[in-house]
């Protein structure tokens, strides 16, 4: 009980935190547990009852390897299921909980796990979904003295809801107001250790909105990590026409590296319950000019997927939209434009 | 599972408010630093932590006490605002060693609000027929 005041409990290869409250934030505390623990190698698992909800900071940290939500059952029979997967979930003395099938084995995708593998609680349908919109973007600035760190949430923010970011922090809550010097000289206070954050548009009846951020230095300059969420209503369309002008954006900007868009079904308030997998489907990847002069000009529009030109005429990136998501089409593009760009997929930095 | 209290409180809470606080909820509880610094633990006399105490943060984003806390909370929080995470340790039965932490950690939130105003939330509505314990009556009796 003693090892960090966030742990709850510890067994030689993961710590388990109990959160039992309605929205389960990624706070300082877990932040801190997490940071400690992951140095040792210790995997971490948040274990709620099934009426929390996660914020989209913390589902992100618990789909990494090595961590997990663990959800009582409702039923009171004292089982557990995992909230990502629905997969039913043992006590294992040495590595907390593990899927009751196959102890230690990773997570089988929700696609190949028979019916009977899952908890009936996650399989309830919740009430109304609507649909988030994520969107990964990778940027690398040259490491200068005057770089001003979050143009690229601030791009992100402004395209899906009209506003700028309300606020930033290390953890959630995020309390300060956004303030890229601010943010930027946390940064360089880190540095060379890479620094994670997350932002939140200004609540008050604006769009739903919440990232990610880690900053890290790399050979070639600063990079940003950014993920970002927006979600829409049961009857509202995501603004997935805004995806190709933010391209453009970063494009002309010269930091853009990657992006990805995916859409999945959730909740108008972007938060989300242990319930029914809703698997992400990809909407649309563009390259930046860097990545598509690493994979050669020619080969990136030789693709089976048309992509548009954006960006500077002289150094271009490349967008490639895959549909709206909601059919099959859009899978299908992104794995025939994955196979043609290489096994490994897009190239990162 | 744990009981998570947070108190919203109108002023900057300086050291003095934060051990009167203390003090009210178990005046013969141990104070203790933990989490590098950023947390204090009251403990009991075998170093039991009972309840556990994150450094007060400025809200400077009101948006997030509704997004986390919810808009009722969030239509009673005071202007200016800090947010103090006070955290309940408890075993299966709700106590740790013996101890109702859940009302351990309210007295404290309320012994907070009382002296800076603001208000009160807690993961789940206050006990209001709070079990008592022999601990308990002791730290009646003590006041």
């Amino acid at each position: 009980m003693t090892i960090h005041p966030a742990v709850d409990l510890a067994t030689d290869r993961t710590v388990l935190v109990y959160q039992d409250r309605p929205v389960v934030p990624l706070s300082s505390w877990l932040a801190d547990a997490m940071a400690t623990f992951a140095e040792e190698g210790r995997g971490l698992q948040v274990v709620t009852p099934a009426a929390s909800r996660l914020t989209f900071p913390l589902r992100s940290l618990l789909s990494r390897p090595q961590a997990r939500w663990v959800v009582a059952e409702p039923d009171g029979s004292g089982g557990h299921y995992d909230g990502l997967t629905g997969t039913r979930l043992v006590w294992d003395d040495t590595a907390g909980y593990v899927p009751a099938a196959a102890p230690e084995a990773p997570a089988a995708p929700v696609g190949g796990t028979a019916p009977s593998d899952l908890s009936p609680a996650f399989l309830q349908r919740p009430a109304a979904l609507g649909a988030h919109l994520i969107i990964d973007v990778t940027a690398v600035h040259p490491a200068t003295d005057e770089l001003l760190l979050g143009a690229v949430a601030e791009a992100l923010a402004r395209a899906f809801t009209g506003a700028d970011p309300g606020g930033w922090g290390t953890s959630e809550p995020a309390l300060n107001v956004w303030d890229r010097a601010a943010l930027t000289a946390t940064c360089r206070r880190r540095a060379p250790q890479p620094t994670w954050f997350a932002f939140v548009g200004p609540g008050g009846g604006t769009r739903p909105c919440i990232g990610t951020q880690r900053v890290s230095r790399v050979t070639s300059g600063v990079k940003e990590k950014v993920t970002f969420a927006v979600a829409y209503a049961e009857d509202e369309p995501p603004a997935l026409h805004r995806l190709e002008d933010t391209v453009g954006d970063l494009a002309h900007r010269g930091v853009l590296r990657t992006l990805t868009a995916h859409r999945l079904p959730g909740r108008p308030d972007l938060t989300y319950e242990p319930r029914t997998p809703s698997a992400a489907t990809p909407v649309g990847l563009a390259l930046g000019p860097g990545a598509v002069t690493e994979a050669g000009m020619d080969h990136v529009l030789e693709s089976p997927v048309s992509g548009h030109l954006m960006g500077r005429r002289e150094q271009p990136a490349v967008w490639f939209p895959f549909g709206d998501g909601t059919t099959p089409e859009s899978r299908q593009a992104f794995t025939r434009l994955m196979r043609h760009l290489g096994a490994e997929g897009p190239p990162t930095v | 599972m744990t009981y998570d209290v947070v108190a919203l409180v109108r002023k900057d809470p300086d050291m003095r408010a934060l051990i009167d606080a203390m003090v009210e909820a178990g005046p013969e509880l141990r104070v203790r630093g933990a989490g590098g610094g950023a947390v204090v633990q009251l403990r009991d006399d075998d170093g039991t932590p009972l309840v556990s105490i994150e450094a007060a943060q400025r809200v400077d984003v009101p948006g997030e006490v509704e997004r986390l806390l919810g808009a009722e909370t969030a239509a009673c929080m005071p202007d200016p605002c800090w947010w103090v995470e006070v955290r309940a340790s408890r075993g299966t039965d709700g106590t740790a060693a013996g101890v109702d932490t859940a009302g351990l950690a309210h007295r404290f939130a309320d012994g907070l609000v009382g002296s800076l105003g603001g208000t009160v939330w807690s993961a789940h509505p206050r006990p209001t027929a709070r079990r008592r314990d022999a601990r308990d009556e002791r730290n009646e009796d003590a006041r």
